[in-house]
């Protein structure tokens, strides 16, 4: 079952009264199945952040239309999209995106309030999934009490509790150290294998692209390679350098030691 | 770093921060307008030597100048440590990046200098823009004609006061602000920004001494007896400020974490986030919250007091002249020929619709005990056992006899009407209104008054008396104020008419009036002081106008309210910017936390929703708590005066209302609009509100 289609996606910045215009997205199309975990990995300034945006409905295309779950997400405006991102959607952010005033249970609990689910079944929800994920011990928490890992466990939790068609998630390991990256892929891992999650993920990271089941590779805003993981993760990580040092233009990760963190 | 680029820096910073500095400069440069205009009147060469009514004004002004010096020294010292409490992250970077101590020193002093000269120099340049406006408006209300009116003056004395003032002022404030910053190390600084600020923990102890504080007084403001009111004055108004800050931090906690506890309330969006992020900010919001409590009361009272004076000295004044016009003449003179002259003048001044009635009558005595042989003794403190019961009174009173059919058809509002209905009653009526229920019992007492006979004066014929029952009536004058007797004693229309009879021509007081609607007419006004010519005061001729009373209560009282709406617009103006700097000095955070709840899909409306939810929480709450607090202190005002004065304080609190809610609406919309800004800038594109 598709869960999300993007046709031509096509994104030009600038290009008012003599300024030049950037292609920051060129005719792209991609097709994420329900319960895929797909990796989308690229240079700096190769469109991926641009196409997640797109994605998450935050930004506009310029051509070419999302649909996810069958809705055209073009046809949605002001009150219905911000409705429709909050109930369809799961975000994960490079920053976290925690609350700093509200509990990391009431970060979990956010999506739930917002749409005005019972305050038991709110309840029931957090401890069933967080008892899952090993992260039950810091709900009364405060963000600023707690690891950045642990944070960012937390907005993954916050991402799924309210079965969103899809996750999407922004480089969620780009502020982690490599101990706190492999829990927070193992959890997002688990996520996808045990609760059947569908998520998508920007990142440059091999590492974290390792445990996708599935990447694309995109280069000036253009598809550039598309690679399937088989059975071993160690050997995909390897496939992911080698189509990375193909690509050039810096993956602007420094591979060395990010291979010694396999 | 040189010189030139200190001060290039420093102006850079003012100029960053101006959105934070507005309002802050606004009201110090308003402060400074109000001080400069009534330093205008008060070293006013003219005022000194005394214009009508101007040296009241001139003390008024006095006073007013050094509350609003005060007040705006204590308002700066605050915004100004709120002001670099949250530029510390800021200064701490510089020291990082090597600035020396003396450099930063330099820095945050040229700022200073800079913010300081900007508030003092446009509120000079205002005061200049405003001192006609302001002088036409203070010698309309002392009730100057257009060629008397007070010639502008703004010499070097008011100049030298206002800048030596004020600019002290902002060097002491800057010296204490680089006081915090100095007392610091670099990494405190640069931490300032981050320390999580943590929930407050609640103290059973201050919250129960806060309520003590506020309920003990208000109940103290509440005992209706004058005494305990003015001697509570300064303990109470003490007391509640400092129960209000105690309270207010406490009674936040309190109800916010319980708020919190109830799930079934605070799991829904609205509670959710605001109550949260009310948790989150209390240690920023208690303070300024209280802080604008007792403003708002100290505004509210101010101006309620003002305005009650000002009704209540008006409807004394109206009170005290039941005519409108009143001429009395012994009769000596015709009397016939001084109402044509009057009624020459009224007409001439096109005064119409006025009501005439004459009454003859004269100065009778009426005393205590029986004249008799003891009664010298007793007046020359002998024999006290036989006292009056009126004790240590003279017992014996001038008093103008009337009839009965004159009490019983003056109109008077507050008036109960006694009725003579046996024979040997009278009615003495009281110059003076006494509250309903502090009047005496109209229980009659026996007095006995002397019956007139030819040459007869006080305290002569004592054996030629006749002996009432006499009712005391005290809901106020008949008549406007008479040379002698200003107590009445109504008598039945046969007593006094064979009464009057046995008095001479020649003792006899003719007492004309008019009466009407127009009673405070300009007409009326200008007939009067010609009629001031024609009987000059002294003469065998007294004249007694409402109208002048009236304008006289008028110009006097419109001072005394003229003052306290400036004094407390002043102090709104403090108000007003605490309450915008509070909203304003955290906008990039509150930018922040609106753009995270955006991109988990909040809409934009709902954002606005909290936004402004805060905005009114911040601005509405201690509205309500200055409201609360300026009721109790009516409720004190009213029982010194002996009226209701509630209504006043509810009026003025309505009108403020009015200026608040303009001040909310246009902050609330400049706030949500910068917030917005930096929103839609985030998010790429138009966030749809």
């Amino acid at each position: 079952m598709v869960i999300l289609q993007a046709r031509g996606l096509t994104k030009v910045y600038g290009g008012g009264r003599g300024k030049v215009a950037t292609r920051a997205l060129d005719n792209f199309s991609l097709e994420v199945h329900k319960g895929e975990f797909v990796g989308i990995m690229g240079p700096s300034g190769s469109g991926k952040t641009t196409l997640l945006n797109l994605l998450a409905t935050i930004d506009r295309p310029t051509a070419g239309t999302v649909h996810i779950e069958g809705v055209d997400t073009a046809t949605l405006r002001g009150e219905e999209l911000a409705l429709f991102r909050r109930r369809r959607l799961g975000f994960i952010f490079q920053d976290f995106n925690l609350l700093d005033s509200l509990t990391i249970g009431e970060n979990i609990a956010l999506p739930l309030v917002l749409d005005r689910v019972p305050v038991a079944k709110i309840k029931a929800r957090v401890n069933a999934i967080t008892q899952r994920l090993g992260i039950a011990g810091i709900l009364n928490k405060y963000p600023y009490e707690v690891s950045g890992g642990e944070q960012q466990r937390a907005a993954a939790t916050r991402a799924i509790i309210h079965e969103p068609a899809i996750i999407l998630a922004d480089e969620p390991t780009g502020n982690l150290d490599s101990r706190s990256a492999r829990d927070l892929m193992e959890t997002l891992t688990l996520l996808n294998t045990a609760a059947g999650a569908t998520i998508t993920m920007v990142t440059h990271d091999p590492f974290a692209a390792s445990f996708c089941r599935r990447i694309l590779f995109i280069r000036d805003g253009r598809l550039y390679n598309e690679i399937h993981r088989g059975e071993s993760r160690q050997q995909f990580f390897q496939q992911i350098l080698d189509v990375l040092s193909l690509i050039g233009g810096g993956a602007d990760e420094p591979h060395e030691s990010v291979a010694s963190r396999r | 770093m040189n010189r030139m680029s200190l001060w290039h820096l420093a102006a850079r910073n003012v100029w960053q921060n101006r959105g934070r500095y507005l309002a802050y400069l606004g009201s110090a440069a308003f402060a400074v307008m109000i001080y400069f205009l009534y330093s205008a009147l008060i070293y006013h060469p003219e005022l000194q030597s005394g214009y009508r009514g101007a040296r009241f004004a001139v003390e008024g002004m006095r006073a007013a100048a050094v509350v609003v010096a005060v007040s705006t020294f204590l308002f700066l010292l605050y915004s100004n440590s709120a002001f670099i409490r949250s530029r510390m992250k800021e200064f701490g970077l510089l020291s990082l990046l090597g600035f020396s101590r003396r450099q930063l020193v330099r820095l945050i002093l040229a700022e200073s200098l800079i913010v300081g000269t900007f508030a003092v120099a446009s509120g000079l340049g205002l005061g200049l823009l405003f001192l006609k406006l302001f002088f036409l408006a203070v010698s309309a209300l002392l009730g100057l004609t257009e060629s008397e009116q007070i010639p502008l003056y703004a010499g070097t004395p008011v100049w030298v006061s206002t800048i030596l003032v004020f600019g002290s002022f902002f060097v002491v404030v800057s010296l204490a602000s680089l006081g915090t910053v100095l007392r610091r190390n670099i990494i405190d600084l640069v931490r300032a920004g981050r320390q999580p600020r943590g929930s407050p923990t609640f103290s059973r102890w201050l919250a129960i001494l806060g309520l003590l504080l506020v309920v003990g007084g208000y109940v103290w403001a509440s005992i209706p007896r004058p005494i305990v009111v003015i001697s509570g004055v300064i303990p109470v108004t003490a007391m509640v400020s400092v129960g209000t800050y105690f309270l207010i931090r406490e009674g936040s906690i309190a109800l916010l974490s319980w708020l919190h506890r109830r799930e079934a309330f605070f799991y829904r969006p609205v509670p959710f986030l605001t109550v949260s992020q009310l948790v989150y900010k209390l240690q920023d919001n208690y303070r300024v919250l209280s802080a604008v409590s007792i403003l708002v009361a100290v505004i509210l009272t101010a101006v309620g007091t003002a305005y009650t004076m000002y009704v209540m000295v008006l409807q004394d004044t109206v009170d005290s002249y039941p005519q409108a016009i009143q001429v009395v003449q012994r009769g000596s003179v015709e009397p016939s020929a001084t109402v044509a002259q009057v009624e020459a003048v009224l007409r001439k001044h096109g005064v119409t619709g006025m009501h005439y009635r004459e009454l003859l009558t004269w100065t009778a005595s009426l005393r205590s005990e029986p004249p008799g042989e003891d009664y010298q003794g007793q007046n020359q403190g002998q024999g006290q056992g036989q006292g009056s019961q009126e004790a240590g009174r003279p017992n014996e009173i001038a008093i103008t006899p009337i009839p009965y059919s004159f009490y019983a058809s003056v109109e008077r509002p507050q008036g109960e009407r006694f009725q003579l209905d046996r024979p040997g009653m009278a009615i003495r009526v009281y110059p003076f209104i006494i509250r309903k229920q502090y009047r005496t019992s109209p229980q009659p007492v026996t007095r006995y008054l002397v019956i007139p006979a030819s040459g007869a004066g006080l305290g002569q014929a004592r054996n030629n008396y006749i002996t009432l029952e006499v009712i005391p009536d005290q809901s106020g004058r008949l008549l406007n104020q008479l040379p002698e007797g200003n107590n009445l004693l109504v008598l039945d229309d046969g007593d006094f008419a064979s009464l009057l009879q046995r008095v001479p021509a020649a003792q006899r007081i003719h007492i004309a009036m008019w009466n009407g609607k127009a009673w405070k007419d300009r007409a009326v006004e200008r007939a009067v002081a010609e009629l001031r010519t024609l009987f000059p005061a002294g003469g065998p001729v007294q004249i007694t106008a409402a109208v002048e009373g009236y304008r006289a209560s008028l110009s006097t009282m419109g001072v005394v309210l003229f003052i306290g709406v400036f004094v407390s617009l002043v102090f709104f103006a403090a108000c007003f910017s605490l309450l915008y700097s509070r909203l304003f000095t955290e906008i990039e955070d509150d930018r922040r936390y609106l753009w995270q709840l955006a991109r988990v899909g909040v809409s934009g409306r709902e954002l606005r929703r909290l936004a402004l939810q805060q905005a009114a929480i911040i601005f509405f709450i201690p509205f309500l708590a200055g409201l609360l607090h300026s009721t109790f202190a009516m409720q004190a005002l009213g029982t010194l005066t002996g009226r209701m004065v509630l209504q006043y304080g509810w009026l003025v609190a309505c009108g403020y209302l009015l200026l608040y809610g303009l001040a909310f609406a246009a902050t609330a919309g400049f706030y949500w609009r910068s917030l917005h800004t930096g929103l839609s800038g985030r998010m790429g594109r138009e966030l749809a509100v």
